[in-house]
């Protein structure tokens, strides 16, 4: 990048930053500009740099397509998606309290840091890698599996490994298992391991081949493994010769539908689709490999996966990402406008050495991030497709179980059974957040499920009998109190006279817990709740 | 809802309306639920889900004269020529009023797999998530207005992959209300029960109403800055099980209101009790219910007998028989059968060779399923097996035939198509088809 360009860049991102906060003074603009000029052109920081290169394209494709972008969301509306996003639950109420009397410019990207560097966060990548690879429609009986992904999930984040080496290890990890080595690894039976992938996958190579494309690549081959894709390039050949690679994976002993015991033959480079004769191995992009005796068809793999120059890896991480924080991915295929904007976060992953948390502390701080989810009736159709407006998106199982339990003071309760059938309401299949639609059987879960109750009972909860008995808070208190915990918002004027009306015009002690109960079930069954905005 | 109630629902739904008795704006709600003796159900449809693969050759399918025949015999139906297993001797009774199909042919041997093959139409693999045929039944012939759900589940089996219990790209607005169920033996005082129509315990009903008021009046704010997304969906699903908790919608599930005769005589089990339960729900509107045997309850491992095939399959047979042959006649006296289609089958049928442990494996290559009521001719039979039962020699039927058959029996084009969710349209049935017209009314 020649020193014109930086100037420039750091010139933008100086003004997009202030933007970004408050705004207040005027003058800061100037002071502040000076600052972040020196600071950005020295550090030449990957991730402010790529918030600008974000916020530049974004700005050019809203301007050819005359969209006005919506305003800046409310400091609760980016708290609490924020948190949603990176950690996945709501924010404590104490830690919105906080935030929101913090007068600092850069507050949001200093919350946005806290959170990545804490175990929600682990938490929350653990449980979107873990339906990744052991996506819900696949799994009948994989009871302990799940726990073995588990630890070799968490082992891998906590360590902050980065995205290539983790895709390389689950590629390449061994795969000669025996009833007394499950994992694999003689000598440490209980070190994790993602083994779980391929017995869920049967250990067949073309069970295997569809999901690492899937995963790894963003190529949806299945279809291919029937017949000529439609409408795409791949062939039945194509995906053969791929799943040659993972040929040499053989089960040696099944009991009971399940692969006990398994090996690997690295002699083995042809694989044949059903009535039709073996194919050899072969990369995605039809080049042949050097194939030295020592390596095995999926040692090979690994390396043409993530080896920089291929066109996918990168690309589909990056599209994953962006997802996780917008409902869809950046650009695909059918919509490709912002094609060349994931081209060139692509190459800033590679070349942060495919650093995850550089990508993600460069969305969180773009002005498309920072924008509000409420609709105008000025607004384009096209406003949510080229991110001018923050998409409305259904939150996971596994963040509205922990939105509840952080809103209503629930864990020191344990209520395993009521857990897990609420959550089984909620484990879906459809992966698409923005267009995930409730069933019947959800909503009755929600207004009248046991979990759900026994966190709006005012006999059996701690926490609200807390909230609803202290003597030394008001009525208004009280009420801000519930919507910050479930809202993350103090609530408004109008709310507050509504429900403090309601609260005051109780006859009795025990009139006036209950409506607070009352209060908290309406708050946890409302929209603005059960949806991330 | 109409225009008409929703305006009489938000007059109720104004906060703070302590006192107001438990019907006050249910009943605004209510008014939206169908008569429906006021509005006449077009086709309706049960399957009877044999889950595990029922063994044709112990069934419906007889090879007596040769080894793979087993140590059942046939017995003569009240049509002449046709002849089943002596372990449903009510059916045989009733097969005028059935068409057998007794050459499937298909190629999935995994029962997730097969499972979703039959009851999509399409195979399980890539990116589309292709509906069942419940919920595109659903789709296409629910009444907007009626408080019961388009498609509903009775004891469905667990543990099975919960796409098979979805809707697919069509949405969670079609997908099934499962109902009843369980691991243990039913009681004699079982019945299928929707989970979470109640509200918790400690609360009762005026405060249950008053608390869905507080709720619909506070979403108002929220629905009315953020127009678009999948909370508008979610308010519709809110609403509708508003409308299922509502007594006269939830009574459908009520089966102490059957006379403890008619209880008995459709067997007091989980599939007996769950065919009564269908019946009552395609009488109020449900154009699509499903009720599972073999998933785990009704103290029987289910229809796949690998070990133990002669002793397991008369005692479901036992309960099949009853509960099929109950229905049909009930379905008749009440007027019904002619606008009911009721569908038998599983995933895939058994092998003809006997294993080692008196079972039989699984075997899609031959096997047999069952319709009969509405949009069937009864009294027949399509195709044929050979006679040692391992092979279709006339007239093999694939998933796809047999689900255009289904659609058309219905009223239903299977050559409609609906928008997927990868922007694809997919058509209800494959257009490779041949549906079998013959048997269509």
């Amino acid at each position: 990048m020649s020193a014109a360009s930086v100037v420039r860049e750091a010139d933008h991102h100086a003004r997009s930053f202030v933007i970004q906060t408050t705004r207040r003074c005027v003058f800061r603009v100037v002071v502040l500009g000076a600052c972040a000029h020196s600071v950005i052109a020295t550090a030449g920081d990957p991730s402010s740099m790529a918030t600008a290169r974000i916020d530049d394209f974004c700005d050019r494709v809203w301007r050819e397509h005359s969209i006005q972008p919506a305003a800046e969301a409310t400091d609760s509306e980016y708290a609490r998606r924020l948190s949603l996003d990176i950690t996945g639950s709501i924010p404590h109420a104490a830690d919105m309290r906080t935030f929101l009397a913090d007068r600092s410019e850069i507050k949001r990207l200093r919350f946005a840091h806290a959170m990545l560097g804490g175990a929600g966060h682990v938490r929350h990548q653990m449980t979107v890698w873990h339906r990744l690879l052991l996506p819900p429609t696949m799994t009948p009986s994989v009871g302990r599996w799940h726990a073995d992904l588990d630890a070799w999930l968490a082992d891998q984040l906590r360590r902050d490994v980065p995205y290539d080496l983790m895709a390389h290890e689950l590629l390449t990890t061994t795969v000669t298992i025996s009833p007394e080595i499950p994992n694999g690894r003689p000598g440490r039976p209980h070190d994790p391991s993602p083994i779980a992938f391929y017995r869920v996958n049967e250990f067949k190579p073309e069970n295997l081949a569809a999901r690492t494309a899937s995963v790894l690549l963003g190529i949806d081959l299945d279809c291919a493994q029937c017949h000529d894709h439609p409408w795409k390039p791949w062939t039945k050949d194509d995906f053969a010769a791929f799943a040659a690679f993972f040929a040499g994976v053989e089960p040696t002993i099944i009991q009971s539908g399940q692969v006990v015991a398994a090996t690997e033959r690295r002699d083995r480079k042809t694989f044949a689709l059903p009535n039709a004769s073996p194919v050899n191995a072969r990369f995605l992009d039809r080049r042949t490999p050097d194939w030295p005796t020592s390596s095995s068809g999926r040692e090979l793999l690994a390396r043409w996966v993530t080896d920089p120059g291929n066109p996918y890896f990168a690309r589909t991480a990056v599209n994953r990402m962006w997802s996780q924080f917008f409902g869809v991915p950046l650009a695909t295929d059918e919509d490709p406008t912002f094609m060349e904007l994931l081209d060139e976060l692509a190459e800033v992953f590679v070349s942060t050495g495919y650093d995850v948390k550089v990508v993600i502390r460069a969305v969180v701080a773009t002005r498309a991030y920072q924008m509000t989810s409420e609709t105008t009736a000025a607004d384009h159709p096209d406003q949510e497709r080229y991110f001018a407006r923050m998409r409305v998106r259904a939150l996971s199982a596994e963040q509205l179980e922990a939105s509840i339990e952080r809103a209503a003071g629930l864990s020191g309760i344990v209520m395993p059974v009521a857990r897990a059938t609420f959550l089984a309401h909620f484990q879906g299949t459809e992966p698409d957040a923005a267009s995930r639609q409730t069933s019947i059987l959800q909503s009755l879960e929600l207004l009248n499920g046991t979990f759900v109750a026994a966190a709006t009972n005012e006999h059996q909860s701690d926490w609200l009998k807390g909230l609803a008995e202290a003597p030394w808070l008001s009525a208004s208190e009280r009420v801000e109190h519930l919507f910050l915990a479930t809202c993350s918002r103090v609530p408004s004027r109008e709310e507050q006279m509504h429900w403090c009306d309601l609260l005051e015009s109780c006859s009795s002690v025990e009139d006036a817990k209950a409506t607070v109960a009352d209060v908290l079930w309406v708050l946890l069954n409302s929209s603005e709740f059960l949806f991330n905005h | 809802m109409n225009r008409q109630s929703r305006r009489a629902f938000s007059r109720y739904s104004v906060a703070g309306v302590l006192g107001v008795s438990h019907s006050g704006w249910l009943r605004a709600l209510a008014d939206s639920v169908v008569d429906p003796h006021q509005h006449p159900p077009r086709r309706s449809c049960i399957l009877l889900w044999m889950h595990g693969g029922p063994s044709q050759i112990d069934t419906f399918d007889l090879k007596s004269g040769h080894e793979n025949g087993g140590p059942f015999r046939e017995i003569q139906t009240n049509v002449p020529g046709i002849h089943i297993g002596e372990h449903l001797p009510r059916i045989a009774e009733q097969m005028h009023r059935l068409t057998l199909v007794r050459s499937m042919s298909t190629k999935e041997g995994d029962h997730a797999r097969a499972t979703f093959h039959i009851k999509t139409g399409y195979p399980p693999q890539g990116p589309v998530a292709y509906p069942p045929i419940g919920a595109l039944v659903a789709r296409h012939l629910s009444d907007a207005d009626c408080a019961l759900p388009g498609f509903v589940s009775i004891s469905p089996a667990r543990g099975l992959t919960p796409s098979t219990l979805g809707a697919g790209f069509l949405g969670s607005r079609f997908a099934p209300l499962t109902v009843g169920g369980g691991l243990a033996e039913a009681s004699d005082a079982y019945a299928p029960d929707v989970p979470g129509l109640d509200a918790a315990p400690g609360i009762d009903g005026p405060r249950a109403q008053h608390r869905l008021d507080l709720l619909l009046s506070h979403q108002r704010t929220f629905l009315a800055s953020h127009r678009d997304g999948p909370h508008v969906a979610h308010q519709a699903a809110v609403e509708a099980a508003i409308r299922l908790m509502h007594p006269d919608a939830r009574s459908a599930f009520d089966l102490d209101e059957e006379s403890p005769s008619l209880r008995d005589a459709y067997g007091r089990t989980h599939f007996g009790q769950g065919c009564l339960l269908a019946r009552r729900l395609v009488e109020r509107g449900v154009p699509f219910v499903e009720v599972t045997l073999g998933g785990s309850n009704d103290g029987t491992s289910g229809w796949d007998t690998h070990y133990h095939n002669f002793e397991a399959v008369p005692r479901l047979c036992r309960v099949l028989d009853t509960a099929w042959s109950t229905l049909l006649d009930d379905l008749q006296s009440r007027g019904l059968l002619d606008d009911t289609l009721v569908i038998w089958a599983g995933e895939f049928g058994r092998t003809p060779k006997i294993n080692q442990m008196q079972g039989r494996d699984h075997y899609p290559t031959a096997w047999s399923t069952a319709l009969a009521g509405g949009g069937i001719h009864g009294g027949g039979v399509v195709g044929r097996t050979s006679r040692d039962g391992t092979a279709v020699e006339d007239r093999p039927v694939s998933v796809p035939d047999f689900l255009a058959t289904v659609c058309l029996a219905l009223g239903i084009d299977p050559g409609e198509s609906h928008v997927s969710n990868v922007g694809r349209p997919i058509h209800i049935v494959d257009k490779s088809a041949r549906p079998l017209t013959e048997i269509v009314r």
